[in-house]
Protein backbone atom coordinates (compact mmCIF):
# COMPACT_ATOMS: atom_id res chain seq x y z
CA UNK A 1 0.00 0.00 0.00
CA UNK A 2 2.61 2.15 1.16
CA UNK A 3 4.63 1.78 -2.34
CA UNK A 4 1.13 2.80 -3.99
CA UNK A 5 1.68 6.17 -1.95
CA UNK A 6 5.14 6.57 -3.34
CA UNK A 7 4.20 6.12 -7.07
CA UNK A 8 1.29 8.39 -6.64
CA UNK A 9 3.12 11.03 -4.52
CA UNK A 10 5.94 11.07 -7.45
CA UNK A 11 3.71 11.31 -10.22
CA UNK A 12 1.06 13.85 -8.45
CA UNK A 13 3.48 15.67 -5.64
CA UNK A 14 6.54 16.00 -6.51
CA UNK A 15 6.57 18.25 -9.88
CA UNK A 16 4.41 21.14 -7.56
CA UNK A 17 7.59 21.34 -5.39
CA UNK A 18 8.91 24.59 -7.89
CA UNK A 19 5.77 26.31 -7.34
CA UNK A 20 5.57 25.64 -3.60
CA UNK A 21 9.09 26.54 -2.73
CA UNK A 22 8.63 29.82 -4.87
CA UNK A 23 5.65 30.63 -2.28
CA UNK A 24 7.47 29.54 0.38
CA UNK A 25 10.25 31.96 -0.02
CA UNK A 26 8.13 35.20 -1.25
CA UNK A 27 6.63 34.18 2.19
CA UNK A 28 9.56 33.47 4.72
CA UNK A 29 11.65 35.76 2.21
CA UNK A 30 14.97 33.68 2.80
CA UNK A 31 16.14 30.40 1.09
CA UNK A 32 16.75 28.04 4.87
CA UNK A 33 13.51 28.94 5.83
CA UNK A 34 12.00 28.31 2.81
CA UNK A 35 13.42 25.01 2.42
CA UNK A 36 12.49 24.27 5.98
CA UNK A 37 8.57 25.19 5.12
CA UNK A 38 8.55 23.13 2.10
CA UNK A 39 9.88 20.03 3.55
CA UNK A 40 7.50 20.55 6.22
CA UNK A 41 4.50 21.12 4.07
CA UNK A 42 5.50 18.05 1.66
CA UNK A 43 5.85 15.72 4.82
CA UNK A 44 2.72 16.53 6.51
CA UNK A 45 1.28 15.84 2.86
CA UNK A 46 3.04 12.50 2.89
CA UNK A 47 1.41 11.87 6.29
CA UNK A 48 -2.39 12.97 4.90
CA UNK A 49 -2.15 10.77 1.73
CA UNK A 50 -4.98 8.49 2.89
CA UNK A 51 -7.51 11.12 2.58
CA UNK A 52 -5.95 12.81 -0.84
CA UNK A 53 -7.87 11.70 -3.93
CA UNK A 54 -5.57 10.67 -6.96
CA UNK A 55 -6.21 13.24 -10.06
CA UNK A 56 -7.83 16.02 -7.21
CA UNK A 57 -6.66 19.23 -7.56
CA UNK A 58 -2.85 18.49 -5.92
CA UNK A 59 -1.33 21.68 -6.02
CA UNK A 60 -4.40 23.32 -4.55
CA UNK A 61 -4.17 20.98 -1.76
CA UNK A 62 -0.54 21.20 -1.13
CA UNK A 63 -0.79 24.82 -1.33
CA UNK A 64 -3.30 24.96 1.68
CA UNK A 65 -0.87 23.30 3.70
CA UNK A 66 2.09 24.88 2.69
CA UNK A 67 -0.42 28.13 4.16
CA UNK A 68 -1.52 26.79 6.95
CA UNK A 69 1.78 25.26 8.18
CA UNK A 70 3.43 28.47 7.61
CA UNK A 71 0.64 30.21 10.14
CA UNK A 72 1.52 27.36 12.87
CA UNK A 73 5.35 28.26 12.47
CA UNK A 74 4.71 31.65 12.68
CA UNK A 75 2.92 31.66 15.63
CA UNK A 76 4.97 29.25 17.20
CA UNK A 77 8.06 31.55 16.83
CA UNK A 78 6.06 34.46 18.23
CA UNK A 79 5.11 32.49 21.18
CA UNK A 80 9.05 31.40 21.60
CA UNK A 81 9.06 34.91 21.59
CA UNK A 82 11.65 35.02 18.14
CA UNK A 83 12.13 38.40 16.82
CA UNK A 84 9.82 39.25 14.83
CA UNK A 85 8.98 42.81 14.33
CA UNK A 86 5.16 43.59 14.58
CA UNK A 87 5.45 47.10 15.50
CA UNK A 88 6.12 47.67 11.67
CA UNK A 89 2.87 45.91 10.62
CA UNK A 90 0.75 48.72 8.79
CA UNK A 91 -2.87 47.87 8.24
CA UNK A 92 -3.37 49.01 4.54
CA UNK A 93 -6.78 49.17 3.16
CA UNK A 94 -10.13 47.95 4.03
CA UNK A 95 -9.50 44.41 2.31
CA UNK A 96 -6.84 44.12 5.05
CA UNK A 97 -10.01 44.69 8.14
CA UNK A 98 -11.77 41.92 6.36
CA UNK A 99 -8.40 39.37 7.21
CA UNK A 100 -9.52 36.75 9.55
CA UNK A 101 -7.52 36.46 13.20
CA UNK A 102 -5.25 33.76 11.70
CA UNK A 103 -4.30 35.42 9.01
CA UNK A 104 -3.63 38.77 11.18
CA UNK A 105 -1.12 36.50 13.23
CA UNK A 106 1.01 36.01 10.62
CA UNK A 107 0.80 38.94 8.87
CA UNK A 108 3.95 40.07 11.19
CA UNK A 109 6.88 39.67 7.95
CA UNK A 110 7.76 43.42 6.75
CA UNK A 111 10.15 45.30 4.45
CA UNK A 112 12.90 45.67 7.42
CA UNK A 113 13.72 42.01 6.99
CA UNK A 114 17.17 40.85 5.35
CA UNK A 115 16.75 40.36 1.95
CA UNK A 116 20.42 39.87 1.37
CA UNK A 117 20.19 36.35 0.21
CA UNK A 118 17.64 36.82 -2.25
CA UNK A 119 19.24 34.95 -5.18
CA UNK A 120 18.35 37.23 -8.00
CA UNK A 121 18.42 40.80 -5.99
CA UNK A 122 16.97 42.74 -8.93
CA UNK A 123 14.19 45.31 -8.27
CA UNK A 124 11.31 42.80 -8.69
CA UNK A 125 12.05 40.10 -6.37
CA UNK A 126 12.84 43.10 -3.83
CA UNK A 127 9.56 44.87 -5.02
CA UNK A 128 7.28 41.38 -4.40
CA UNK A 129 9.33 40.97 -1.25
CA UNK A 130 8.52 44.40 -0.20
CA UNK A 131 4.86 43.83 -0.64
CA UNK A 132 2.79 43.39 2.74
CA UNK A 133 2.24 39.93 3.23
CA UNK A 134 -1.77 39.85 2.22
CA UNK A 135 -1.02 41.25 -0.61
CA UNK A 136 2.29 39.13 -1.25
CA UNK A 137 0.23 36.30 -1.02
CA UNK A 138 -2.25 36.73 -3.58
CA UNK A 139 0.08 38.12 -6.27
CA UNK A 140 2.25 34.87 -5.71
CA UNK A 141 -0.70 32.33 -6.30
CA UNK A 142 -1.83 34.24 -9.10
CA UNK A 143 1.65 33.95 -10.64
CA UNK A 144 1.02 30.26 -10.13
CA UNK A 145 -1.73 30.53 -12.52
CA UNK A 146 -4.59 29.77 -9.27
CA UNK A 147 -8.04 30.97 -9.95
CA UNK A 148 -9.67 33.58 -7.99
CA UNK A 149 -11.65 31.10 -6.38
CA UNK A 150 -8.63 28.75 -5.55
CA UNK A 151 -7.14 31.53 -3.89
CA UNK A 152 -10.14 32.20 -1.69
CA UNK A 153 -10.06 28.32 -0.87
CA UNK A 154 -6.74 28.76 -0.07
CA UNK A 155 -5.97 31.62 1.70
CA UNK A 156 -9.64 30.92 3.45
CA UNK A 157 -10.79 34.93 1.95
CA UNK A 158 -13.55 35.65 -0.42
CA UNK A 159 -13.36 35.86 -3.86
CA UNK A 160 -14.32 39.79 -3.65
CA UNK A 161 -11.20 40.05 -1.28
CA UNK A 162 -8.53 38.28 -3.47
CA UNK A 163 -10.04 40.37 -6.30
CA UNK A 164 -9.17 43.95 -4.74
CA UNK A 165 -5.92 42.36 -2.97
CA UNK A 166 -4.92 40.99 -6.50
CA UNK A 167 -6.14 44.97 -8.12
CA UNK A 168 -3.79 46.61 -5.05
CA UNK A 169 -1.03 44.62 -5.38
CA UNK A 170 -0.22 44.90 -9.10
CA UNK A 171 -0.99 48.57 -8.73
CA UNK A 172 1.70 48.82 -5.64
CA UNK A 173 4.17 46.86 -7.97
CA UNK A 174 3.84 48.72 -10.96
CA UNK A 175 4.25 51.76 -8.51
CA UNK A 176 7.32 50.81 -6.94
CA UNK A 177 9.20 49.32 -10.31
CA UNK A 178 8.39 52.76 -11.86
CA UNK A 179 9.43 54.99 -8.81
CA UNK A 180 12.60 52.37 -8.93
CA UNK A 181 13.07 53.10 -13.07
CA UNK A 182 12.71 57.00 -12.63
CA UNK A 183 15.87 56.58 -10.00
CA UNK A 184 17.89 54.98 -12.22
CA UNK A 185 17.14 56.93 -15.43
CA UNK A 186 15.48 54.05 -17.32
CA UNK A 187 12.13 54.73 -19.14
CA UNK A 188 10.00 53.09 -16.65
CA UNK A 189 7.58 51.47 -19.59
CA UNK A 190 10.85 49.76 -21.38
CA UNK A 191 11.53 48.45 -17.37
CA UNK A 192 8.45 46.97 -16.99
CA UNK A 193 8.41 45.46 -20.82
CA UNK A 194 9.15 41.58 -21.02
CA UNK A 195 12.54 41.07 -21.94
CA UNK A 196 11.90 38.77 -24.47
CA UNK A 197 9.94 40.85 -26.22
CA UNK A 198 13.07 43.80 -25.37
CA UNK A 199 15.25 41.85 -27.71
CA UNK A 200 12.82 41.56 -31.07
CA UNK B 1 -12.60 87.84 -19.46
CA UNK B 2 -8.99 86.06 -19.50
CA UNK B 3 -10.05 84.74 -16.01
CA UNK B 4 -13.30 83.24 -16.83
CA UNK B 5 -11.79 81.54 -20.02
CA UNK B 6 -9.04 80.11 -17.19
CA UNK B 7 -11.58 78.57 -15.19
CA UNK B 8 -13.65 77.37 -17.95
CA UNK B 9 -10.58 75.41 -19.80
CA UNK B 10 -10.36 74.28 -15.94
CA UNK B 11 -13.22 72.90 -15.53
CA UNK B 12 -13.07 71.27 -18.81
CA UNK B 13 -10.30 69.19 -18.35
CA UNK B 14 -11.55 68.27 -14.83
CA UNK B 15 -14.41 67.13 -16.07
CA UNK B 16 -12.46 64.98 -19.34
CA UNK B 17 -10.35 63.44 -16.63
CA UNK B 18 -13.61 61.99 -14.46
CA UNK B 19 -14.88 61.03 -17.89
CA UNK B 20 -11.56 59.32 -18.76
CA UNK B 21 -10.63 58.17 -15.31
CA UNK B 22 -14.07 55.13 -15.22
CA UNK B 23 -13.16 54.10 -18.50
CA UNK B 24 -9.55 53.42 -17.90
CA UNK B 25 -10.81 52.06 -14.76
CA UNK B 26 -13.04 49.76 -16.55
CA UNK B 27 -10.24 48.94 -19.20
CA UNK B 28 -8.21 47.81 -16.48
CA UNK B 29 -10.58 45.52 -14.56
CA UNK B 30 -11.87 43.78 -18.05
CA UNK B 31 -7.77 43.58 -19.17
CA UNK B 32 -7.84 41.96 -15.52
CA UNK B 33 -10.34 39.43 -15.76
CA UNK B 34 -9.20 38.17 -19.30
CA UNK B 35 -5.43 37.68 -18.34
CA UNK B 36 -6.69 36.12 -15.16
CA UNK B 37 -9.11 33.87 -17.16
CA UNK B 38 -11.55 34.76 -15.28
CA UNK B 39 -14.46 35.88 -18.10
CA UNK B 40 -16.80 34.08 -19.57
CA UNK B 41 -16.56 32.99 -23.38
CA UNK B 42 -19.02 35.49 -24.52
CA UNK B 43 -17.26 38.11 -22.32
CA UNK B 44 -13.83 37.13 -23.85
CA UNK B 45 -14.98 37.42 -27.08
CA UNK B 46 -16.77 40.77 -26.63
CA UNK B 47 -13.29 41.50 -24.87
CA UNK B 48 -11.41 40.49 -27.71
CA UNK B 49 -13.20 42.46 -30.71
CA UNK B 50 -13.14 45.64 -28.25
CA UNK B 51 -9.24 44.92 -28.31
CA UNK B 52 -9.11 44.93 -31.83
CA UNK B 53 -11.17 47.96 -32.17
CA UNK B 54 -10.09 50.02 -29.23
CA UNK B 55 -6.53 51.75 -29.32
CA UNK B 56 -6.61 51.96 -25.82
CA UNK B 57 -7.75 48.51 -24.49
CA UNK B 58 -4.77 47.43 -26.92
CA UNK B 59 -2.31 49.38 -25.31
CA UNK B 60 -3.97 48.47 -22.14
CA UNK B 61 -3.56 44.77 -22.66
CA UNK B 62 -0.04 44.82 -24.28
CA UNK B 63 1.07 46.61 -20.79
CA UNK B 64 -0.78 44.75 -19.03
CA UNK B 65 0.71 41.26 -20.62
CA UNK B 66 4.70 42.72 -20.73
CA UNK B 67 3.85 43.69 -16.73
CA UNK B 68 3.02 40.10 -15.87
CA UNK B 69 5.58 38.17 -17.82
CA UNK B 70 7.65 40.34 -16.27
CA UNK B 71 6.69 39.18 -13.06
CA UNK B 72 6.73 35.56 -13.77
CA UNK B 73 9.98 35.99 -15.31
CA UNK B 74 11.62 36.42 -11.74
CA UNK B 75 9.12 34.40 -9.55
CA UNK B 76 9.08 31.06 -11.74
CA UNK B 77 12.87 31.23 -11.66
CA UNK B 78 12.70 29.86 -8.37
CA UNK B 79 14.21 26.06 -8.67
CA UNK B 80 14.25 23.61 -5.37
CA UNK B 81 17.59 21.99 -5.63
CA UNK B 82 18.49 18.20 -6.49
CA UNK B 83 19.89 17.87 -2.97
CA UNK B 84 16.94 19.40 -1.04
CA UNK B 85 14.29 16.71 -3.56
CA UNK B 86 17.00 13.65 -2.25
CA UNK B 87 16.77 15.04 1.38
CA UNK B 88 13.10 14.73 0.97
CA UNK B 89 12.34 11.36 -0.08
CA UNK B 90 15.13 10.14 2.32
CA UNK B 91 12.49 11.69 4.91
CA UNK B 92 9.79 10.44 3.52
CA UNK B 93 11.25 7.15 2.72
CA UNK B 94 11.18 6.82 6.20
CA UNK B 95 8.27 8.43 7.55
CA UNK B 96 4.81 6.48 8.29
CA UNK B 97 1.75 7.63 6.98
Amino acid sequence: MSDNYHQVFEREIEPHYDALYTCAYHLCKNQADAADLLQETVLKAWKSMQHYEQGTNAKAWLFKILKNTFINNFNRKKRKGTALDLENVQIADESTKEMNEEEKGSYGTTSTQDFTDSPYGDEVTMAILNLEKPFREVLVLSLENFKYEEIAEILNIKVGTVRSRLHRARETMRKTLKAYAETQGIDADENLADPEMEEM
Amino acid sequence: MKNTRKRYKLATSQKTMREHQPKRQEILERVNLYLDQEMSQEDEKSFLQQVRQDSEYQQALESEQHFRNRLHNVVSSHRVSRDLVQAIREKIRIAPI
